[in-house]
């Protein structure tokens, strides 16, 4: 089994109170609450092999966190089945959770008022971890990520990009089957970015670990996944692999250009993704870039074209734009 | 074992950290004696009494109040209201660790780093009074351990009853500042539960508080009899029994609730 993860009809649905604005309202809450029911996660199926790195990628709101806490045992289903190397994560049995570990990038787990060592002497207690084995992938990781000077000041004192990276260590030191990490990088410097990506790359290779992870970076993801899954609405509109998925729109150009004294945009003929002022961008075929070009210069349309390959984010913007359309 | 005890290590760890912690645990330890001892003096003055207590009585019963506090007083519901509102819940549940015993491990942790800060003030008594400690009454220090253990576990089971409510109240603070002080109050914090009214004594009776302050101060006063020391042992185990299994109860409802409610 590994660290496969196997999900089947997942779902979750929240109840939230809502309530008209003003003081009226806020006191008529006091004596009935009016609820709602919504489905955060609304059955949704997919599988990651074991040793995978996989994006599980969705637009704020689309169920992307509510999902890893159902893969973590943090929360229940309100239906449908997981299994998470080879454990059902809602039986939240100790062996379930000391073969796997999650990173929040929002949320710091280390104790602010205690040094990164003394928070890893926890960690090795608490998992069970071999001392000299655990030394041993501690003093490496803190190597490979830069922070092996930091480990006796309080974390208090660390900065984000130091703290983030000691929860990563904490997080791989026991060696998890399955790492879960949701916005790793969010709000760190490029450089952090970096020393983490590598650090995720390196980990997956060396140890065969499965990282599900979540981010709105599409640096990390095309960085260091191999499959990807988008998820909108609480709902699966895409699994496969990444470079499948490139492939899919790597006929397709983005041409950009300034508006020129003649432009009219019902004489493009080709689909505008953005336009500000003064200068448009459309998406035009690999094979029509350059009579494209010509046309928009020759009939005075637009100056100044750049072409560009349409990168991740683009993509993946496209993806839901399209399942938005139907 | 090992990791409640890396957990009470933790916690020892970051109660230790600040110096001003240090500080602040220390006025806790002498003001509210110091004011008690100014305020008793002042109300009883000489050798005035109520109901057979003098200022002196009041003084030592305050110093017990306070001796007891240092091993039992822990804000367990604050700090699980906190997590669970916080999220800071999920990091919890997600280790290899039982709930309930994280928590205890981390109090424990918590009363071992406060009487490492007493120690210097403790040495000094203990060193003003070495001649008692020659003639130790064992049985009596034997009595004085259990019913401190027995107040320090009740006031755990207690806590984390009230502070598991906390899965279901959106805004516990109020019910944490109201409990605060009626339970302050039937333990015997404020005032010992001898004066207390009729009503209010076969009240303390029905409940749980009095085994969190006033039984082992008593006990430590050397105020209660072998017989009625035994049964108030036995009440006290019985209501460690209840509220533990309704800790129990209330943490396994209210983990699915949690689920239920935070996104």
């Amino acid at each position: 089994m590994g660290g496969t993860i196997e999900v089947n009809n997942l779902e979750k649905h929240f109840v939230v109170t809502e309530r008209a604005p003003g003081l009226k309202s806020a006191l008529a809450t006091v004596f009935k609450r009016h609820k709602k029911q919504i489905a955060a996660v609304n059955k949704i199926n997919f599988t990651v092999p074991a040793g995978t790195i996989v994006g599980f990628i969705g637009q704020n709101g689309a169920g992307k966190t509510t999902t890893i806490k159902m893969l973590t045992g943090t929360l229940y289903p309100s239906s449908g089945s997981i299994n998470v190397a080879g454990f059902n994560p809602s039986e939240r049995t100790q062996a379930f959770r000391r073969d796997i570990s999650v990173v929040m990038g929002n949320k710091a787990q280390i104790m602010l008022d205690l040094t990164p060592n003394d928070y890893l002497q926890l960690i090795q207690v608490m998992y069970d971890v071999d001392p000299i084995t655990f030394e041993q992938n501690v003093n490496e990781m803190t190597e490979l990520l830069h922070v092996n000077h930091r480990l006796n000041v309080q974390a208090r004192k660390l900065s984000l990009g130091e703290r983030m990276k000691v929860e990563f260590v904490a997080a791989v030191a026991t060696n998890p089957q399955v790492l879960f990490l949701d916005e790793p990088t969010i709000g760190l410097d490029v450089q952090s970015k970096r020393d983490i990506r590598q650090f995720i790359r390196c980990l997956n290779r060396d140890k065969q670990t499965t990282i599900f992870l979540t981010s709105h970076d599409m640096e990390d993801i095309s960085a260091v996944c191999d499959q990807m899954i988008l998820l909108n609405h609480g709902e699966v509109i895409w699994d496969g692999q990444l470079s499948q998925l490139m492939q899919e729109f790597d006929d397709y150009r983005y041409l950009s250009f300034e508006k020129g004294t003649a432009y009219q945009a019902d004489q493009l003929g080709f689909p505008i993704m953005e336009e500000t002022f003064d200068r448009v961008t459309i998406k035009v075929p690999a094979a029509e870039v350059n009579v494209m070009t010509n046309r928009l210069i020759v009939n005075g349309l637009g100056t100044a074209v750049t072409v560009q390959d349409l990168q991740l984010d683009d993509i993946i913007l496209e993806v839901f734009n399209m399942e938005a359309q139907g | 074992m090992k990791k409640y005890l890396a957990v009470a290590q933790t916690s020892m760890k970051s109660v230790l950290a600040s110096k001003s912690s240090i500080f602040v645990l220390l006025a806790q330890a002498l003001i509210p004696t110091v004011v008690m001892a100014y305020l008793w003096t002042s109300i009883l003055p000489g050798h005035s009494a109520i109901q057979g207590m003098t200022a002196e009585t009041m003084i030592k019963y305050y110093i017990g109040v306070n001796v007891v506090n240092f091993f039992v007083w822990y804000a367990i519901d604050w700090e699980l209201n906190d997590d669970i509102h916080s999220g800071e819940l999920s990091n919890i549940v997600r280790r290899p660790v039982n709930m309930m015993g994280y928590y205890f491990s981390r109090m424990l942790g918590d009363r071992i780093a406060n009487l490492m800060v007493l120690a210097p003030i403790i040495l000094i008594i203990l060193v003003m009074h070495i001649k008692h400690i020659f003639s130790l009454d064992v049985i009596w220090f034997g009595q004085v351990f259990m019913t401190i253990l027995l107040a320090m576990l009740l006031w755990f089971a207690f806590g984390y009853v009230i502070g598991c409510l906390a899965y279901w109240f959106e805004n516990l603070f109020f019910v944490l500042i109201v409990k605060e002080i009626v339970v302050s109050f039937l333990a015997g914090y404020y005032l010992p539960l001898n004066l207390f009214p009729e009503i209010l004594k076969n009240l303390s009776n029905l409940l749980p508080f009095q085994y969190f302050s006033y039984f082992p101060i008593q006990t430590l006063l050397k105020q209660t009899l072998p017989i009625n020391w035994s049964i108030g042992i036995l009440i006290g185990l019985m209501w460690l029994i209840a509220l533990y299994g309704i800790g129990y109860w209330l943490n396994r409802l209210g983990a699915r609730h949690y689920s239920d409610v935070m996104g």
